[in-house]
């Protein structure tokens, strides 16, 4: 018999801030097992916010 | 002009005579014997786009195969509001996605409620598919392939709850952002379909937001992250 631990690492963005790894965003994020935190990096609100406008133009007008 | 845009001129200028004949149910055989070629129409790519569709009209006659390329665009915009799948029960006709190749924007900005079962597991491009479907609120199955590639598919999807997966959702990744509503079992429908990358040394992501993820346990998370993908 074998026991092992698994474990969920959890990155929390600071406050005003969002986490990103260049394509997904969240202010919360469970990394797989094949991630890093170094994968991750904070922006914030307001260049999040920008981001998602700048999405849903080119959802618009594609 | 496009013949993609010829066709939309067209579809309008067909669903303006058929919706606003007094004698209605006399032109309704001429016009979609017309319409769909006798049930053999192929190409339903801009087919019924447009708000000029709507509730008195959108009554297709015929079950629908969609050509590989024939599934882009087909719905775009369509005002035809409520359940997608219950017309098509109500009419006794099916869609048929299975030969779908290119999706682009095939529901974009609809005002369906309910949209029945999608095969799109030949799909190379599911780009924008439902994009902007502000009332959309279940999607009974979509059935795919590692390969489908989702791609801002599920955008604006505000209402959505209920959506189910069936196949192996893969390389490309899913985000479903925008759908704080979904269930627990549309959650677990999806972490279900993860294809397991634990081995591989790569990482996808799911992102289904704050409020999705708050409805998860830390173990049905797991499920998820122990099979290579990140949860954002």
């Amino acid at each position: 018999m074998t026991m092992t631990t698994v474990e969920l690492k959890k990155l929390e963005a600071s406050d005003g801030m969002v986490l990103t790894n260049g394509e997904a965003y969240g202010k919360v994020i469970y990394l797989g097992v094949n991630d890093s935190p170094d994968n991750w990096r904070e922006i914030t609100d307001a260049e999040y916010a920008e981001i998602l406008a700048s999405e849903e133009a080119k959802c618009a007008r594609t | 002009m496009k013949i993609a845009e010829k066709l939309s001129v067209i579809c309008e200028n067909f669903a303006q005579i058929y919706g606003s004949s007094e004698s209605e149910d006399a032109y309704y055989d001429t016009f979609w014997d017309a319409y769909q070629d006798g049930g053999k129409r192929p190409d339903y790519a801009y087919a019924f786009r447009g708000a000029y569709w709507n509730n008195a009209n959108f009554k297709p006659k015929y079950s629908i195969v969609f050509a590989s390329y024939g599934v882009s665009n087909a719905f775009e915009n369509c005002g035809y509001e409520g359940d997608l799948a219950a017309l098509c029960n109500q009419q006794g006709i099916t869609l048929d996605f299975s030969n779908g190749v290119e999706f682009s924007r095939t529901f974009y900005g609809t005002k369906f409620t309910r949209i029945g079962t999608i095969d799109a597991r030949k799909a190379t491009r599911f780009y924008y598919v439902f994009c902007y479907s502000y009332g959309l609120k279940t999607i009974d199955k979509i059935v795919v392939a590692e390969t489908t590639p989702f791609e801002k598919s599920f955008q604006g999807l505000k209402a959505l709850e209920e959506i189910r997966f069936d196949g192996v959702i893969g390389q490309n990744g899913l985000n479903l952002n925008d759908s704080p509503l979904l269930s627990h079992e549309s959650l677990m429908s999806i972490i279900g379909a993860l294809k397991d990358y634990a081995g591989s040394g790569t990482t996808y992501t799911l992102t289904l937001g704050a409020t999705n993820l708050a409805k998860l346990t830390d173990a049905e998370k797991l499920i998820a992250t122990q099979k290579g993908w990140t949860l954002a």
